[in-house]
């Protein structure tokens, strides 16, 4: 464990005798996607270094996916040109890119609600907005897939080996033009971005070092679906990047972005805000900024720091985050364990929700924070809350033919809560406990004395307003804790965790 | 744990953004009082002579258009040696007098140029162009110099500024995200956002069974109360979600009542444009809608693409337009169109143009004097190898403001500009 300098006040660790339930839910929500009752327990009794630890090390937890069970034949079919196909084919080529693009979006909401290892999907998904890369321009399920596994395989990794292996990744290469941008002709798109967004942030850099990095990443191509570097199309000549001259290929770029002060700021503060508070203190991204230049900007311990800290523990960083559309869709599955979730209204209700997978809206990803919530977003979010407590699929939640979703597992009908699950058996006639259990399921805390009334009452109270006896056995009992499944999914603290 | 009831101030609900109608239905009883805004009544603006009822349309082109091949100098030979493969033939372009063309995309809108409703402002921009779509756009939501930071947008600020009278009209956003436009100085963002009508209907509209009631008292209770101490967060998760229910009925009231036979073509920005159409037409009050289209950040191949959305936006303001005529509606509405910033003089080496700077905004309505302002930038006397800005976008947001929306523009912009002579009579 690395020692903390004794300036570095604002991140000092969290004494282990306050870890407790409450701080392993709240770990569990921003590292993962919200913990199951048992990951709680555990994480409880493992106490916070190793919690920690445990997220911190994937590679140490035994998980072995399949890919998506069409990337074998496409990689076959790559290499095969568009140009090569009659126009029926190509009518069929672009129906299955669709096909698999859904498949694979459908594949990553499985892996975020089934990983054991919840950070390395926490930060995939970082990853994916923080290096923004749309499917639709890509045109490449293959090659979005290979981007994604490729950002899981570096999720904790240094971000001098993060944004190597990105400017060299296909879909990377195809979205920011960079296939097209040739010794003598080069386009600057990618050469922005890179510093822009990825490394340095605006105002860190000028437009003539936008220039002259672009033509240090010329000779970028694609070839068979992979990354293929053309030195003839390379721009082999000096360049003077940030003050430095010498005929510096992407490489050798990066590593001079890296060297800049602003390059220790930059991540630091995106992953304070994402995990954190939305707007971190000063001295707290000052520490964090130290800290990440000190260990050669290595994700995994930056993210160390941080997570052990009592600041992300305090009661100012608890329940600040707005949840993404993938948080509140994924944790709802997860606390209630659905494993297979329905493929085309789980799509379409995120892509309603503003957060489409592999689709971000523009090159700076999502924006995270209050710009989920409008009330557009918000009127979907019930909509979805809608379907999964009752069955129900409002027009909001529709869509024209011809969506495609995986061709495995029927869509459900009814509710995913599992009513009857709630409690014992022999509890079925108490509404209260059923209430202390919709508490500790959605909200995982318990209800106040006031609350739990009003929610009690609720359940006893029939359609025609009058009082009846609770019990689970019967069917309007479900649905009435189902209705208030509901509301509490629609509720202010549901949106944050 | 104790419960504090946080019931907004009249004032502060109002300032959300609610949206009604003469016809509004059922409402929480504290806002009974709210809920009489008849779309007529008399309202003092700040400038006499200007109604009350304009309505303006922003439209946002995303990513930086290409204003140089918006509108071609094509007389200039300069235009054709910067752009060897990007340079429209004559059959690509539309006359528009002996020095200037328009792309052949924006047929649909050559006859409402030709009657007069169709303004393009040339040479738009700013000092010390940016070249960052983020920050650029940055500078144009808040009207910002350059070199400031503004929170708050400017549409934002007019709201600030002008909104008076017990029942003052908001904003509607079509679309999944509001723009920083439509934020106000205490940083909350003006008005609603919807994308589509249909699915704006909340699925518990109606009060029709005691169980349907109970839900939504629930509901009001969960987003009027909350577990000490509540923040801005939740605070701002309850307004939206009171806003959100409230506005549903609106809308759908709106979407039922609406009646046309245009028709507008079958994309996204058609869509938006026909619901803002239907809100319009329905009484909605809207005084500002913003709506926008993304793909102008041709990098790469950029003919096929910037022909296929030019044809988008003026395809559906074509239809936009006639809708808004056939509902009578047409004479209070004036469209403004600007994108973050335009594109380099020259191709680069894919077919496309990187980030550039000064480029021409479009506004559109009866009231408007139409054809060309300005000058079109030279491609002699470049800036940074980009086209020079000649009008101020400040100045075209503060002709509108005090022209069409009446509001001084000082005020709003936190300084003077010189005004354009926009309107067909001025004002």
């Amino acid at each position: 464990m690395n020692a903390l300098a004794t300036d570095r006040q604002a991140l000092r660790p969290l004494p282990a005798r306050r870890w407790n339930r409450a701080t392993a839910v709240h770990l569990l929500n921003r590292a993962g996607f919200g913990g199951t009752d048992a990951e709680i327990e555990r994480f409880t009794e493992l106490g916070l270094e190793a919690a920690v630890h445990e997220l911190l090390h994937p590679e140490s937890v035994s998980y072995q996916p399949a890919p998506p069970s069409w990337v074998r034949r496409a990689e076959q079919q790559a290499g095969v040109s568009v140009g090569d196909l009659t126009p029926e084919q190509r009518t069929e080529r672009r129906e299955e890119v669709a096909r698999r693009l859904a498949d694979l979006r459908t594949w990553w909401i499985r892996r975020m609600i089934r990983s054991p290892r919840p950070l390395e999907e926490k930060m995939t998904l970082f990853w994916h907005s923080h290096f923004a890369t749309q499917a639709d321009k890509v045109a490449s399920p293959l090659m979005m897939y290979r981007q994604n596994e490729l950002l899981r395989r570096h999720a904790l990794d240094f971000l001098g080996v993060i944004v190597l292996a990105v400017s060299r990744d296909p879909a990377m290469v195809r979205f920011l033009d960079l296939e097209t941008s040739r010794k003598g002709n080069p386009n600057d798109n990618f050469a922005r971005e890179l510093m822009e967004l990825y490394t340095l942030g605006e105002g860190n850099y000028s437009e003539q070092d936008v220039r002259e990095v672009a033509r240090a990443f010329t000779g970028a191509t694609i070839k068979d679906e992979q990354y293929h570097f053309d030195a003839a199309q390379h721009d082999e000549r000096e360049k003077t990047v940030l003050g430095k001259t010498g005929p510096w290929d992407g490489r050798a770029v990066i590593d001079i972005l890296l060297e800049q002060e602003s390059a220790s700021r930059l991540l630091p503060r995106k992953i304070a805000s994402f995990f954190g508070r939305p707007d971190p203190e000063p001295q707290v991204l000052a520490a964090l900024s130290a800290h990440f230049n000190e260990v050669f900007y290595d994700v995994r311990e930056l993210l160390r720091v941080l997570f052990m800290s009592e600041w992300f523990y305090a009661p100012e960083t608890r329940r600040a985050r707005i949840k993404s559309p993938v948080e509140y869709v994924v944790g709802a599955y997860r606390q209630f364990g659905v494993t297979r979730p329905p493929a085309e209204i789980t799509a379409l209700a995120l892509r309603r929700m503003g957060q489409e997978l592999f689709n971000p809206p523009d090159v700076d990803g999502w924006k995270e924070g209050a710009t989920w919530i409008n009330t557009h977003t918000m009127m979907m979010r019930y909509h979805f809350a809608r379907f999964f407590t009752t069955g129900e699929v409002v027009q909001g939640l529709r869509e024209r033919a011809g969506e495609y979703g995986t061709t495995d597992g029927a869509e459900p009908h009814g509710s995913l809560v599992d009513a009857q699950s709630l409690v014992d058996e022999l509890d079925y006639r108490r509404p209260e406990l059923c209430a202390d259990a919709l508490a500790r399921r959605v909200y995982r805390r318990t209800f106040s004395p006031e609350e739990r009334i009003r929610w009690m009452d609720f359940l006893q109270t029939s359609s025609s307003g009058a009082t009846v006896m609770f019990n689970l056995n019967n069917r309007m009992s479900v649905g009435r804790v189902n209705s208030a499944a509901y509301l509490l999914m629609c509720s202010p603290e549901y949106q944050v965790c | 744990m104790r419960f504090k009831s946080q019931i907004y101030s009249r004032r502060e609900f109002l300032r959300s953004g609610l949206l009604l109608t003469a016809a509004a239905g059922t409402a929480p009883s504290f806002l009974a009082r709210t809920c009489l805004a008849v779309e007529d009544s008399a309202e003092l603006s700040s400038l006499p002579g200007v109604p009350d009822d304009h309505i303006l349309v922003v439209i946002q082109l995303s990513g930086g258009n290409d204003g140089l091949n918006t509108i071609i100098p094509y007389a200039d030979d300069a235009y054709y040696r910067y752009r060897p493969t990007l340079a429209l033939a004559q059959n690509e372009r539309i006359r528009l007098d002996d020095r200037l063309a328009v792309h052949r995309a924006l047929q649909p809108l050559q006859s409402v140029f030709d009657e007069g409703e169709l303004t393009w402002v040339q040479g738009v921009g700013y000092p010390n162009p940016n070249r960052s779509h983020f920050r650029s756009m940055e500078i144009w939501q808040t009207a910002s110099d350059a070199r400031e930071v503004l929170r708050a947008g400017w549409i934002g600020r007019f709201f600030d500024n002008t909104c008076q009278g017990a029942q003052p009209p908001s904003a509607v956003t079509i679309g999944r995200e509001m723009p920083q436009a439509l934020q106000t100085q205490d940083g909350h963002l003006m008005g609603i956002a919807l994308s589509r009508a249909e699915h704006f209907a909340w699925a518990n509209p109606g009060l029709t069974t005691t169980h349907q009631r109970r839900q939504r008292e629930l509901m009001d209770f969960l987003n009027q109360s909350f577990p000490e101490p509540a923040d801005d967060t939740i605070n701002y998760l309850q307004r939206t979600a009171l806003q959100a229910i409230e506005s549903s009925d609106v809308i759908a009231a709106a979407d039922r009542s609406y009646r046309s036979n245009v028709d507008y073509p079958n994309t996204r920005f058609g869509h938006d444009l026909q619901l803002i159409s239907k809100l319009i037409a329905g009484g909605v009050r809207g005084r500002v809608f913003y709506a926008s289209i993304g793909g102008f950040d041709t990098h790469a191949n950029q003919a096929g693409m910037h022909t296929r959305l030019l044809t988008q936006v003026a395809e559906g303001l074509a239809a936009f337009r006639r809708d808004l005529i056939r509902q009578r509606q047409w004479d209070r509405v004036a469209v403004l169109g600007f994108s973050e910033f335009g594109r380099r003089v020259d191709e680069n080496g894919s077919q496309g143009t990187d980030h550039g700077a000064a480029a021409p905004m479009f506004v559109m309505g009866k009231a408007f004097r139409g054809g060309l302002i300005g000058e079109h930038p030279s491609l002699d006397d470049l800036g940074a190898s980009d086209l020079k800005y000649a009008i101020d976008f400040r100045s075209v947001y503060a002709s509108v403001l005090e022209h069409w929306l009446g509001a001084p523009h000082e005020q709003v912009l936190g300084r003077s500009f010189p005004l354009l002579d926009l309107l067909r009579s001025p004002g």
